[in-house]
């Protein structure tokens, strides 16, 4: 069982982009965001670019990148055309702002915005759905990164209004759209878990190449590193399940005006939340481990 | 036209010529293999069966050479492609290694050479079929368990080791008219998963488990 660091990195930071382009395109529809806007726009660009290079350390002959887009039904192909598909958007948003007389987004770009990072979080999805036998090929992993993308946008976006010092952050949507995103995420990875596996499918997409559906791959029977791979979802499913959700509604208790008594309560329903996306992960790698012990 | 290998799991003795053979010819990286042998068993007979009715048999594993490839289906560059007499095959000079398709192979039959980069597996032995040949797993095989043909002109298109006895003109022996007489039933895939596996076991009398619980290598020794 072998972790591909870029793939993971390339997922991780694409849903990133998605989110934050796709949060703030939400709060230019609802008329909120103001200067935040544009260092929002820049660091979902900034996060794009990082995705795209991750998507090319991924590839083992580096200097034929460009074919990558020969083939545009794939799902390979789509996955990484999303990306430049998005940096355009995120280009076309930082003038829209920058040229705005209040710097802020205006609302035709906000639908833009909302409509590239559907489109992104499907196209980082087409990796895993690409046509294959594995355990991608289900709406499931689509939606499990839509909701991961909204839980990653709505953090982002807390700490992009923490850092602007930005009265105007509307502090409860921020926590709560978090909060519900964790919780579609771990609810999407659970179901994921326990279905994929009685459809003959394997779980985790993080891993390369590792199953045995029928009987006869070269890596059967190999869990020798299977605890360290553990190790490694344990630590993703804290970070993401645990943590953001809870450091969001502490952001969201620092900013002037927003309801405290609100706030806390989001904050234990979002621990609550973390620890179901915890156990949801900590079934799926289960199940990996169980169908790799096969 | 499908070209396909036929494999008489009756005949084959696990001998590994076929897998020998094939990585001799094409130079195949050490540690990979285009055509692997897997052991089969020992698996009972029978429900609740136990030693001596036991029996196992050897599977060869190498590129199904799909109907539906998916590893042409993913492939992001249109490396992985279908041709004209039915094979799968790798342009290696479009290839850029991402791995999509060691994913999508239900049967693991795909590696990244690490020298070159992209990915590699068996190419029915293109190079000796230009020239009227056979794969090299065909013509080695000491058991004449394996057959080469076309699926769309029927197994009497299937031919395989010459024939140095005279007992055929000289020519490539016949799968129709040297092994045992078999049935629809006797001819088996390995798991189709949509995915449509060009090659054919036979396995008489006894019961096809695929390569369910398959060891690689095929000696008694392991």
């Amino acid at each position: 069982m072998t972790l591909s660091w870029p793939l993971i990195a390339y997922v991780m930071l694409g849903v990133a982009c998605a989110g934050t382009l796709g949060t703030q395109g939400v709060l230019a529809l609802r008329g909120r965001g103001g200067k935040v806007h544009l260092y929002s726009a820049i660091l979902a660009l900034v996060l794009c670019l990082g995705a795209m290079a991750a998507a090319v350390a991924r590839l083992g002959r580096v200097d034929r990148v460009f074919n990558v887009l020969a083939h545009l039904s794939s799902g390979i192909s789509q996955g990484y055309a999303v990306l430049i598909v998005f940096a355009a958007a995120a280009v076309v948003a930082i003038v829209a702002i920058h040229r705005d007389e209040d710097n802020s987004m205006p609302r035709w770009c906000g639908v833009m915005c909302v409509i590239v990072a559907l489109l992104t979080a499907y196209g980082i999805a087409a990796n895993l759905t690409a046509t294959g036998l594995h355990a991608g090929k289900t709406l499931l992993a689509t939606a499990y990164l839509v909701a991961a993308a909204l839980a990653a946008g709505f953090f982002v976006m807390s700490i992009m209004f923490t850092l602007c010092h930005d009265e105007s952050c509307p502090a409860p949507l921020l926590a709560l759209g978090s909060t519900i995103a964790s919780a579609a995420t771990g609810i999407l990875a659970y179901i994921f878990a326990t279905i994929a596996p009685t459809l003959g499918i394997r779980a985790t997409q993080i891993v390369k190449s590792d199953y045995g559906m029928v009987g006869i791959h070269p890596t059967q029977g190999i869990n020798a590193s299977v605890q360290n791979d553990q190790l490694v979802l344990w630590v993703l499913a804290l970070v993401v399940g645990a943590l953001v959700p809870l450091v969001i509604s502490l952001i969201a208790r620092k900013i002037k005006g927003a309801g405290s008594a609100g706030i806390n309560a989001l904050g234990v329903i979002a621990v609550l939340v973390a620890v179901a996306a915890t156990v949801s992960i900590a079934l799926f790698s289960g199940q990996a481990v169980q169908l790799l012990s096969r | 036209m499908q070209k396909a290998i036929f494999t008489d799991l009756n005949r084959c003795v696990g001998c590994l010529s076929c897998s020998v053979a094939c990585k001799a010819l094409n130079e195949v990286q050490i540690g990979n293999f285009w055509n692997r042998v897997v052991r089969v068993g020992p698996n009972p007979e029978y429900e609740g069966a136990d030693y001596p009715d036991v029996y196992m048999y050897f599977l060869p594993v190498t590129c199904q050479h799909c109907e539906n490839a998916p590893c042409v289906a993913v492939c992001p560059t249109g490396a992985s492609m279908k041709t004209e007499d039915g094979t799968v095959q790798i342009d290696h000079e479009q290839c850029i290694g991402c791995g999509a398709c060691l994913d999508a192979c239900p049967y693991g039959v795909r590696y990244i050479n690490i020298d070159t980069n992209v990915a590699e597996k068996c190419t029915f032995c293109s190079q000796n079929i230009k020239d009227d040949g056979v794969p090299q797993c065909v013509s080695q095989c000491s058991g004449n368990a394996r057959w080469v043909g076309d699926l769309d002109e029927g197994y009497d298109s299937f031919v395989g080791t010459y024939d140095t006895d005279g007992d055929y003109g000289g020519e490539r022996r016949r799968m129709m008219d040297f092994i045992e007489p078999f049935t629809e039933e006797d001819v088996h895939t390995l798991p189709d998963i949509g995915n449509g596996p060009s090659f054919r076991y036979i396995l008489r009398g006894h019961k096809w488990y695929g390569a369910e619980g398959g060891v690689e290598g095929a000696t008694m020794a392991m």
